[in-house]
């Protein structure tokens, strides 16, 4: 019995191994993150094409001409330039006066009022849980749409109320509300924050009300614009989601020096590359062989460095910043 | 009151899941291995094999320390949940209260069966009815017991009973009960622990065997490890049936969430199961064709072997390709989809399908091919004597042609388009094809052919479902996607009708056959390893599809309903989906060598006893 006990238990060691190690390639093949993002969005046909291949879930059943490879919808490669004539069909068949744009409109709003031939009507209603778009995010999506096959004009996107109405009160029960798990104090938060002798110090990149480096973007009035969520993500994953304007990258010089930080201008004279500590290096572009957009973030992830407590105060201290 | 609550600073999420995850095996064992001793005592009483009667008795002794276990895993569970999660308890608690207190209850009537069961074994003996009514009690509790657990976790992923408008609970416990996916996940849970319970018992086996001292005790061990392997193998055949019919159930619950599990972040799961269910069948093969050394005669079939190996190393690479590596969708905006040429044939589920179905016919093949290696000279379909035979034919026949001729019916009775009609008269002719070549069998093993009978329906099989259909596959994805789904159903049809009727022909025509003795115990020692990789197998793969199946809900704790709001509410990465599942996969070997332990204590004093 003891020796195969052993035998045995090696045996399974090696597989369990052999399990692991699979679980470590296959995460690095496809390049998971642990944390779901949130897309940081405008009302523009790039914001709402970050939703399509993203929160929205668009991708999993459309494609984008030879984008993509969802097929339980429709290609939605010319979808606008198609919109036309399918508004004609709408309005033959009794709606009035839809236009193109409209038609776009319709099928996010109430998709089952015309079902695509050869398809199932099963498209979701995108605006309601799961998926659950804000009124903005579905017009930043329509944008997106109306730029296949026609030009973006945000002003002919006139949301129906079912989908202006949402995040506005009326689907808030059907949703717990963010509520953080263990309440910090804001004013030990702002003292961790400005202590620049400590090792949380974010002041030494980031500014609130005037006080503070210009690193990383200003955050005097960061929980106006930005969810929990995303704040929380922000310190322990700041690469997930990277602030526009403050993409890091990597420039090497002909010279074969290699400089990374946060790419501040990048014209036909020269490229501005800031560090860490908030230098500005300057290279004329003649110099430059190769500009390379990093996924790191320049902040550095405090998920490791910051204790459960500081975090809940630090936490407690960005959300009063509105 | 605090949505969410940490036990001292620990991720609660992964807290809750490295429980859940060993409380349900056990509790899967504690439901397999009833089914598996009932089974394995009413056939001793049938057969008089007093062999049979021991090996359920043996097996109901380890049950007795398993089952204080997964009470005790439940019990941490549960306290876990209400200490972890109290809103999301809370919001359960309502909606499932009187199915609770039914757990509650069904649990002590578990328990009382149970030990019922195991204490009465020896008085019972003259009264094998009352055992095995009891027997039947403790399972019919079992079962129950799993699908009201289902319920919660199916409730989770598809609730049921709930006003959309304000995402308030309306309905009753029973609406609750039976939501959407209920039914797929129980008989897919079923089927998954009845493989489960035999792969466990294998195990077992293949650990005493390993270190028996005596022949008669190797003997004993080694058949108890075949009888296990059997049951896991035999259960697992239609699990991937069961599997499909639960993922088209997702996908009809929600489009959304059967994409996230198909085509999302989750697809990759499905490669990593793929390469565990492929080394599974690799590892039964592998243990079929070991169990021929036992076998005198088997001489004449191993020549066989290397070309199976070959069809079944075939298919596995089949199944691996994948189908699209870049897997976010903003990967792939960037670099547009552009697929190898052999993942844009191989990787796609036509051709998956297909050689699944290979492979499953490839495996039984070895299996058929095990089961007539200590068979000889046989005795005509004509000569013998008795009816029995008949009405088995025939009533396997009646089964598999109402299985492929109904179902030919039904698809041509579909509601589709018109375009796509045409190709559904295609699958449904495939389909009465097969009806006519399972009545040829029957006629051929009549008329005392009965192994031409068998190579017909595999032969009808492999052409249809594999070939053919593997191929009709792609010409229906690019011209009629809505005819998919028929067709899988199709292949999956042509297989078990192909298996019930062989397995039935082979009892037949073998029946009366001049057999020699199997030496029991013949048997090398590296190929318990075998039994053990089985296990272990299925125990990666049951965390696996736990990952999956929950991981599906993404942020939200109860599908669309209750969100999840707690700081973990992203999805681990596959990679901590493996140390979690080691970890378990370790705690849980450990309690169950544990429990072994002990009931082989209760073993050494009843061997005192008798000498
Ligand atoms: C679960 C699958 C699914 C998801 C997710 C999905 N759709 Fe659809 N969509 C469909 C199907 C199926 C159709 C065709 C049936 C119909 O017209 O209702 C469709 C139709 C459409 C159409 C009309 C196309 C035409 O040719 O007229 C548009 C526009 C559209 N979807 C946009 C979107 C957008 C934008 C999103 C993401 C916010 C999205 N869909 C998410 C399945 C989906
Ligand atoms: C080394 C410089 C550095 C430090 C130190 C630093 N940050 Fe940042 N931070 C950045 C940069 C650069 C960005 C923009 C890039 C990004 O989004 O990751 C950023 C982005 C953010 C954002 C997202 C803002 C938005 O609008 O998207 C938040 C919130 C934030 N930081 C909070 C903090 C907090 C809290 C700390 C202290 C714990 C901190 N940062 C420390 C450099 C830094």
């Amino acid at each position: 019995m003891q020796k195969s006990f052993w035998y045995m238990a090696l045996f399974i060691g090696i597989l369990l191994c052999g399990f692991i190690y699979l679980g470590s390639i296959i995460t690095k093949l496809s390049g998971e993150k642990g944390k779901t993002t949130e897309v940081a969005t405008g009302v523009t046909p790039e914001g709402g094409e970050s939703i399509f291949w993203g929160k929205g879930q668009c991708h999993t059943c459309h494609s984008i001409g030879s984008t993509g490879s969802g097929i339980r919808g429709p290609n939605l490669g010319d979808v606008a330039a198609r919109a036309v004539s399918r508004a004609e069909e709408r309005n033959a068949a009794g709606a009035s006066g839809m236009t193109a744009t409209g038609y776009l409109i319709e099928s996010i709003a109430q998709p089952n009022n015309y079902v695509v031939k050869g398809f199932k009507a099963e498209m979701p209603y995108v605006y309601k849980a799961p998926i659950a778009l804000s009124a903005d995010e579905v017009k930043a999506v329509i944008a997106y749409l109306q730029t296949q096959g026609s030009e973006f004009d945000i002003a002919q996107i006139v949301l129906p109320p079912e989908i202006a109405d949402t995040g506005k009160g009326g689907d808030e029960g059907a949703v717990a509300e963010w509520k953080p798990y263990v309440e910090g104090d804001a004013a030990v938060g702002e003292s961790l924050f400005f202590d620049l002798k400590g090792d949380i110090a974010c002041a030494k990149c980031h500014t609130v009300n005037g006080v503070g480096a210009k690193v990383g973007p200003d955050l005097s009035t960061v929980a106006a614009t930005r969810s929990a969520e995303y704040i929380i993500e922000s310190i322990l994953e700041p690469s997930v989601v990277i602030a526009s304007g403050f993409e890091p990258v990597k420039v090497k010089t002909k010279k074969g020096k290699i400089i990374t930080g946060i790419l501040k201008e990048d014209n036909d004279e020269h490229v501005l590359v800031m560090n860490s500590a908030g230098e500005v290096t300057e290279i004329p572009k003649g110099d430059v062989k190769k500009l390379k957009q990093l996924k790191m973030s320049v902040m550095p992830p405090f998920g490791n460095v910051i204790k459960m407590e500081d975090f809940h105060n630090l936490l407690a201290y960005l959300l009063t910043l509105k | 009151m605090e949505a969410y609550n940490t036990f001292f600073g620990l991720d609660s999420r992964i807290v809750v899941w490295i429980i859940a995850q060993i409380h349900l095996l056990f509790a899967a064992f504690v439901l397999a291995v009833p089914v598996f001793a009932l089974s394995v005592e009413a056939i001793g009483v049938k057969s008089g094999d007093k062999r049979m009667d021991d090996l359920a008795h043996e097996l109901t002794k380890l049950l007795s320390s398993a089952f204080s276990m997964t009470a005790a895993t439940g019990g941490i569970l549960g306290f876990s949940l209400f200490c972890l999660y109290p809103e999301f308890m809370r919001y359960m608690t309502n909606v499932f209260n009187e199915g609770m207190f039914i757990y509650a209850l069904c649990f002590i009537g578990e328990g009382f069966c149970l030990y019922f069961y195991y204490y009465s074994w020896d008085r019972t003996q003259n009264n094998k009815a009352l055992h095995i009514g009891i027997g039947g009690l403790l399972n019919l509790f079992g079962v129950t017991l799993m699908m009201i657990g289902n319920s919660w976790t199916s409730f989770m992923m598809s609730p049921s009973g709930i006003d959309q408008e304000t995402g308030e609970f309306v309905g009753t416990v029973w609406e609750a009960t039976t939501n959407f996916l209920w039914q797929p996940l129980n008989i897919h849970r079923f089927i998954a622990n009845i493989v489960f319970g035999g792969f466990i018992v294998g195990a077992y086996a293949a650990v005493k065997f390993m270190g028996c001292k005596t022949k008669e005790e190797k003997a004993h061990y080694d058949w108890m490890g075949y009888i296990g392997n059997f049951v896991g193998i035999g259960a697992m055949i239609p699990l991937p049936f069961a599997g499909y019919f639960l993922g088209r159930e997702v996908y009809s619950a929600s489009p959304v969430m059967g994409n996230i599990m198909m085509g999302g972040r989750f697809s990759w799961t499905f490669i990593v199961q793929a390469i565990l269910i492929g080394i599974l069948f690799l590892g039964a093969n592998y243990y079929l064709w070991a169990g021929m050394e036992r076998i005198k005669g088997s001489e004449r079939y191993t020549k066989y072997i290397k070309y199976l190996n070959g069809i079944i190393v075939f298919c596995f690479a089949v199944w691996l390709t994948p189908h699209n590596l870049p897997l976010t969708g903003e990967e792939r905006s960037l670099i547009g989809e552009q697929y190898h040429i052999i993942s844009k044939y191989f990787g796609v589920m036509a051709a998956k399908n297909a050689v699944v179905n290979l492979m499953i016919l490839t495996t039984f093949f070895s299996f058929l091919l095990y089961r007539r290696s200590n068979k000889f000279k046989t005795v005509p379909f004509t000569q013998q004597q008795g009816s029995g035979k008949f009405i088995a034919l025939f009533v396997a026949l009646a089964f598999t042609l109402f299985m492929t001729v109904g179902y030919g019916f039904s698809i041509l009775g579909a509601h589709v388009d018109v375009e796509v009609k045409p190709y559904l008269s295609f699958i449904s002719i495939c389909l009465f094809i097969q009806a006519v070549a399972l009545i040829g069998a029957v006629v051929l093993t009549i008329s005392n052919k009965g192994l031409i009978g068998q190579w017909l329906l595999f032969a009808s099989t492999a052409i249809m479902a594999v070939l053919i259909m593997g191929i009709y596959g792609f010409v229906l994805m690019k011209n009629a996607n809505m005819a998919l789904r028929f067709l899988s159903v199709t292949q999956v049809a042509m297989v078990i009708t192909c298996l019930i009727m062989n397995a039935v022909i082979d009892a037949v025509y073998y029946s009366k056959a001049e057999t020699s003795e199997i030496e029991w115990g013949k048997m090398h020692y590296r190929s318990q390893f075998a039994l053990i990789l089985l296990c272990v197998l299925m125990v990666m793969t049951m965390g696996l599809m736990g990952y999956v199946r929950s991981g599906l809900r993404e942020n939200w704790h109860i599908y669309a309903v209750l969100k999840d709001t707690s700081p973990w509410s992203f999805t681990p990465t596959l990679f901590n989906m493996t140390w979690v599942v080691g970890l378990v996969m370790v705690i849980f070997f450990a309690l169950t060598s544990m429990v072994f332990w002990l009931s082989s204590l209760t073993g050494k004093k009843d061997e005192a006893e008798a000498h």
